[in-house]
């Protein structure tokens, strides 16, 4: 008999704590995204007190220069075009033309009555090409658009609130010949089962939203609830979160779901 | 449907416990199995496999979490099948994550010995419990679930590096551990 080998260690993890299998399930795990707004927050502070610095310099230059008098013609700074709700974006992932296949951790945002659909790294291209990510590859499913109607994208100005669209992947619901079972009770137990796991109270988007090609179903979250959301993003899991897309939108999560009474935006028609 | 509920249909002897219980948890299964198989119709075997055993372990059995009760046996009924097929020669479908782990084995070891199965789960628990979250979590996908790492890279927004460094030094550590838990070598 040889001794304990990397293979019986690999069949003893078998056996450990069913606490930490179950932990390693349904954790929580902090999304990149949260941690780079994070980042993005502390680097913008970092920069406004750099500004703040060299504008102190200036004046004090401007003060000495002028003997301390102001000059008469000091020019008005224009405002900024850019409205409080609009999100700082790398333009270099900005398209105009939204050519969408499928789904992950894109955003969309709106500045000046139009939108933007933005992907990050490791954007993947579509559903069913889970092993090859491409950076920067617009990517926006007509699943998710036709989610909520022609609903999908909303953005009206002077947004009030936030929220996320999220599309979650059902990993084949089987029924016990191996057939995917569509059944209401089928489902039923899938949402239920999420919104258990998640502890949230998710609101579906409904029955009809559920995409039996691409074992789809959706749901709106708040940015509260999308921080607490377990991010299982990976390849056959019963779910995942495989897309995020922050809506911004005003009035409430009930009105969104129903998507009445805001002004429609059609993302494959809209110039930059 | 919760699990408590379809214990207790279980324990009634009603089939539908055994539907709600593949409903809740066949997906998962098979995502577990395949990763481990590398054969979807393997797969499906184990997860059959494993209602069955549900089915015949309950009663008597009452776990306290059906998920972590029904994905051990998958996991156990895939490993079987793995060794089975090795036996046969038919593949090796976990020789990349048995040779990682590799890596964790005391080097003091010595011909003949051999440790528990149960005694080494439970120090591999003890080692995991006193390391951090995120590090256990990555541990436990890999070598429990046995994710890609590019899966778990995804899970938590990751490089793939990073996770690759991460579980490199757990199993350094665990190396160590093993060593000092004074598993006989």
């Amino acid at each position: 008999m040889s001794g304990i080998k990397g293979k019986d260690i690999y069949k003893a993890m078998g056996n450990i704590n069913k606490r930490l299998v179950v932990e390693a399930e349904e954790t929580n795990v902090k999304k990149k995204s949260i941690r780079l707004s994070e980042r993005l927050l502390d680097n913008l502070a970092c920069v406004a007190i750099v500004c703040l610095l060299v504008l102190t310099v200036c004046i004090v230059q401007v003060v000495i220069r002028n003997g301390g008098n102001r000059h008469k013609d000091t020019p008005v700074n224009e405002p900024s075009s850019t409205s409080q709700n609009d999100i700082i974006v790398d333009e270099t992932y900005i398209y105009e033309d939204a050519t969408v296949v499928s789904t992950e951790c894109e955003y969309v945002y709106s500045k000046d009555n139009k939108v933007y659909i933005v992907s990050k790294e490791g954007s993947y291209v579509s559903a069913d090409s889970w092993d090859a990510p491409k950076s920067g590859e617009i990517v926006f499913s007509d699943d998710l658009l036709n989610a909520f109607g022609n609903n999908a994208i909303i953005t009206p100005e002077n947004s009030k609130d936030v929220a996320y669209l999220v599309e979650i992947h059902v990993y084949d619901v089987l029924d016990n010949a191996g057939n995917k079972q569509l059944t209401d009770d089928g489902l039923e137990a899938e949402y239920e089962r999420v919104n258990r796991m998640s502890k949230l109270d998710i609101k579906w988007a409904g029955k009809p939203s559920y995409n039996i090609e691409s074992n789809c179903m959706y749901g709106v979250l708040t940015v509260e609830q999308m921080r607490e959301y377990p991010t299982e993003a990976g390849r056959g899991y019963v779910f995942g979160l495989i897309s995020k897309t922050e809506l911004k939108y005003e009035g409430n999560i009930d009105e969104l779901l129903y998507g009445k009474d805001y002004s429609v935006v059609n993302v494959n028609s809209q110039d930059k | 449907m919760n699990d408590y509920e379809i214990i207790r249909l279980l324990f009634e002897r009603d089939n539908d416990g055994i539907k709600y219980a593949s409903e809740l948890y066949s997906g998962r299964m098979q995502r577990m199995a395949e990763n481990m198989l590398g054969s979807k119709e393997d797969a499906k075997e184990c997860v059959n496999d494993a209602l069955m055993r549900v089915w015949e372990t309950i009663p008597p059995n009452q776990p306290d979490n059906l998920y972590a009760y029904i994905m051990t046996l998958c996991r156990n009924i895939a490993y079987n099948m793995i060794d089975w097929k090795n036996a046969k020669k038919r593949s090796a479908e976990i020789v990349p994550l048995t040779n990682e782990l590799e890596m964790c084995v005391p080097d003091k070891l010595t011909q003949g010995d051999m440790v528990d199965e149960y005694a080494l789960g439970e120090i591999i628990s003890e080692f995991l419990e006193g390391i951090p979250k995120e590090k256990r979590i990555m541990f436990v996908r890999r070598y429990w679930y046995s994710d890609d790492v590019a899966d778990i890279a995804k899970r938590f927004g990751c490089s793939k590096g990073r996770v690759n460094v991460t579980l490199h030094r757990v199993r350094k550590d665990l190396k160590k551990y093993l060593e000092e838990a004074g598993v006989k070598v």
